[in-house]
């Protein structure tokens, strides 16, 4: 046995570390993080991942945020119970998304319904039969933008061809840490909120959601945007800031039921399109340009149900084109009318929806 | 179950080894328990991802067993004991190369039937009758512990060895865990005296236990890393791929499935040795080869041995004249491609092989002989677009990849390229390909191989397997390519 012992040195390092990992991933779980997914060595892979994210053992406790997040996650199911005071509270959101069809005219509404139908449509019409808000641009309204947000906003920058436009784009970017990404797109800033700093835009494109999907409620997400775009007005007080709802994915991902799913999307983008009201910012929802007739990404776009082949980029490009808001109209509250009464009337479920996501 | 995931490496892993230590081995039953733990372990490491199809295992295992005793036992050397004898051994045949086409082929071959069937009836205006499209779910590893079977069969046939009469020491032998998903091909003397008789030694097993953390860095920190280009490249849409990025993938997945490949076969090795046993190399450096046949003796060697053993030689080799060797040729390639896959690019993949090594027989290998430096690009052309075919199972995108490839050609359909993308996933994977590169080279595998008995080998897998931890715990989705044979 002793000789065994002495002869493997490797195996017992091995074994003493997966030990350690194991009884940390347990404590982990004890204090409430969540666990990737079920199985054996799930609490080895919790262990990694949030040492990954700089959580030892030494430094739990300091790890507020992370620890909140991960409970709201695990909270769900009783929302109204949730221990986190600067989170707006349920009734408010309610009654927020209750008065916004008044303040919407009826006109509008009616005018939006052609909305729904695909951009393309949509080009050909004039622009005040859709909504007041929208124009038809050139290539030049981009000159002063810049398009911040995850893999799907690296993919515009590599392959919707638009030109002359400033990128400040990363695979994986989360919203939690937006402003302090390293941009992929381009050498000449570091972070996002280096390249706010250093420069001046008229526009600020935002897309991220998708890699946030998995983490916290649409409720911590939402606060955690407002931040950020809060901050970025800031930084660019003359900037019209437009925020993109999420894309959908394909509906075979959505069928498996996983964390990327449509309804968990368009229950976010609902939120979104509240946010963009509130912050007086623009609800641009791509979804419009790319949706097949069941509200998914059309399986022919995409080759891994997330990301669109280069080939579709275009569409994008167009959507862009013909959404943009132009100077003279950015003064009104023309932005809100362009939710169309489907997407209010999904925010008004928001919370009966939150739960049976939860328990679901 | 894959050896590179989490559920192995700290579930079944150290639960097996535990047990089958705390088995002493100066008990007379030592032997059979230890088998009866193996075969039953490598039972549940099947029956984890596939409950259903561990019944047809253990079928095979036992009707083979039967047939073969049958075969042993007719010891009557009349005409009418000889053709029993060859009626157990067809009997034998036609089983498993029945329940391999049956599950692994039948799909393909009706497709195409009705395919030509429906052509047919169209063209002479008669309904015909359409063969029912049975799509099952392929077995994991039917491809391999059939042939590790037939060599078994085939031999106890032509007396080359007596059969082994205990059931557990057969079933021991074709469900043995390192070898059940992804071979090695062994035969069965290579294990038979361990299989009754084996004892290790302590350093011993710390050798089988870093051969495996060596080819589990191997898989999962070369092997995946470097395979998520290929996947960046299907997201982009092989239409829109620049030439130098086509390029770039097609290196890129040719190190990708050597890696796995080789991981998986350094691994199996490894828990074999763990176990007692020793198991077969399968690579000896392939992508140093100088020509399409030397690929071919350095490649998955295990594979082109039984094709050489058990189909090529029983069909007369190369010593029937001209004709006769390039049928032969022809039958070993076109199973070889089939092999691998039930598709057409398979059969084309093994179709391409079939003509180099036809090429290299009649006048480019002497070519290549004196010409040294000639091989290295021939080779450099040969390994990535022979992989190019074998990665792309759908024929008309195999087109259009080569038509990326090769942008000369009249055919094109290129559409919205961004010339630059190479530069972007250059920059991302150059690490990747550094790493792949070196340890292409002997030298460095040698040096790694010489150091692992001492203190440095024990850091540096140390080092490997907590950092194949990280990756493996990263939860990135840890495709075996050689999973679906």
């Amino acid at each position: 046995m002793k000789h065994f012992l002495k002869n493997n040195i490797c195996l017992i390092t091995a074994v003493l570390c997966c030990l350690g990992l194991e009884g940390y991933g347990l404590v982990l779980d004890a204090y409430g993080y969540a666990v990737p997914q079920e199985g054996i060595g799930s609490h080895v892979a919790l262990a990694v991942l949030n040492m990954r994210e700089g959580i030892f053992p030494w430094n739990m406790d300091s790890e507020n945020e992370r620890m909140m997040m991960t409970e709201m996650a695990e909270a769900v199911p009783e929302p109204e119970i949730l221990p986190e005071p600067e989170a707006v509270p349920q009734d408010e959101v309610v009654a927020e998304s209750e008065t916004m069809p008044a303040e919407v005219p009826e006109e509008e509404i009616a005018e939006a319904l052609p909305e729904e139908t695909a951009a393309e449509s949509t080009a050909e019409l004039p622009a005040e039969e859709i909504g007041p808000s929208f124009a038809t641009v050139t290539d030049d309204y981009f000159a002063d933008a810049v398009f911040i947000g995850d893999s799907r906003m690296v993919g515009v920058c590599e392959y919707a061809g638009i030109p002359n436009s400033t990128f400040y784009a990363k695979t994986s970017m989360t919203i939690y840490k937006m402003l302090g990404s390293r941009v992929e797109t381009t050498r000449e800033v570091r972070t996002v909120r280096d390249g706010l700093q250093k420069n001046r835009f008229g526009k600020v494109y935002l897309m991220v959601g998708l890699n946030e999907l998995g983490v916290g409620n649409t409720e911590y997400f939402i606060n955690q945007y407002r931040d950020v775009v809060q901050e970025i007005r800031g930084l660019q007080p003359d900037a019209l800031i437009y925020i993109q709802g999420i894309m959908h994915v394909s509906g075979r991902l959505d069928r498996k039921g996983g964390v990327f799913n449509n309804d968990t999307i368009n229950r976010r983008n609902a939120a979104l399109a509240a946010l963009a009201e509130e912050m007086n910012a623009v609800y641009l929802d791509v979804n419009e340009a790319y949706d097949d007739a069941n509200g998914n990404l059309p399986q022919s776009y995409t080759a891994d149900d997330i990301h669109l082949k280069a080939n579709y980029y275009d569409l994008w490009h167009e959507f862009y084109l013909t959404h943009a808001v132009t100077a003279s109209e950015t003064g009104t509250d023309a932005p809100e009318s362009t939710e169309n009464p489907e997407s209010i009337e999904t925010l008004n479920m928001l919370n009966t929806l939150d739960v049976s996501e939860a328990t679901k | 179950m894959v050896f590179s995931s989490l559920e192995f490496i700290i579930g079944f892993m150290p639960l097996f080894f535990l047990i089958y230590y705390l088995i002493p081995d100066k008990w007379e039953h030592s032997v059979n328990a230890r088998n009866l733990l193996l075969f039953i372990g490598s039972l549940l490491f099947y029956a984890y991802g596939e409950p259903r199809y561990v019944f047809l295992m253990l079928a095979s295992i036992v009707i083979n067993y039967l047939l073969t005793v049958q075969i042993a036992d007719e010891r009557n050397l009349s005409l009418a004991g000889k053709r029993r004898r060859k009626r157990y051994f067809a009997t034998a045949l036609f089983f498993n190369v029945g329940m391999l086409f049956f599950f692994k082929y039948y799909f393909f071959v009706a497709h195409n039937i009705n395919r030509l069937l429906y052509w047919l009836s169209m063209s002479a205006d008669v309904t015909l009758p359409y063969l029912p499209e049975v799509q099952l779910s392929n077995p994991i590893g039917i491809s391999f512990y059939t042939f590790q079977i037939m060599s078994y069969v085939i031999d106890v046939y032509y007396r080359r060895y007596a059969p082994e009469r205990n059931l557990l020491t057969l079933g021991t032998y074709i469900s043995m865990f390192p070898q059940l998903i992804a071979g090695p091909i062994v035969t069965f003397p290579e294990v038979e005296r361990r299989l009754h008789r084996r004892r290790i030694s302590a350093k011993s097993f710390d050798l089988g236990w870093k051969t495996f953390i060596l080819g589990l860095a191997a898989k999962v920190l070369i092997a995946n890393r470097i395979g998520i280009l290929w996947t960046d490249i299907e997201r982009i849409g092989y239409e829109s791929i620049s030439t130098p990025l086509a390029w770039m993938g097609a290196f890129a997945y040719s190190f990708q499935i050597y890696f796995d490949f080789y991981g998986y076969s350094l691994m199996a090795i490894g828990l074999g040795r763990m176990l007692g046993f020793s198991l077969p190399e399968n690579f000896k450096d392939p992508y140093l080869a100088r020509s399409a046949t030397d690929f071919w003796r350095r490649w998955h060697i295990t594979l082109g041995r039984w094709f050489r053993t058990y189909l090529y030689i029983p069909l007369g080799g190369s010593r029937k004249g001209t004709l006769c060797t390039f049928r032969n040729i022809f039958v070993v390639w076109l199973f070889t491609g089939m092999w691998h896959g039930a598709d057409w690019n398979f059969i084309l993949w093994g179709m391409i092989f079939f003509v180099l090594l036809m090429l290299e027989r009649a006048f480019l290998g002497k070519v290549l002989e004196k010409v040294p430096l000639l091989s290295v690009p021939y080779m450099l052309l040969v390994i990535p677009v022979s992989w190019v075919i074998f990665a792309i199972t759908d024929l008309p995108r195999l087109g259009v990849y080569f038509s990326r490839l090769f942008p000369f050609v009249p055919m094109q359909y290129a559409s919205n390229v961004n010339t630059e993308d190479f530069l972007r996933y250059g920059q991302v994977y150059i690490f990747s390909f550094v790493t792949a590169i070196l340890f292409c080279i002997p030298w460095l595998k040698k040096k790694v191989q010489g150091m692992l008995c001492k203190t440095t080998g024990t850091i540096f897998c140390t080092a490997l397997f907590l950092l194949s931890i990280y990756f493996l715990a990263q939860g990135l989705d840890n495709p075996f390519l050689y999973y679906r044979f």
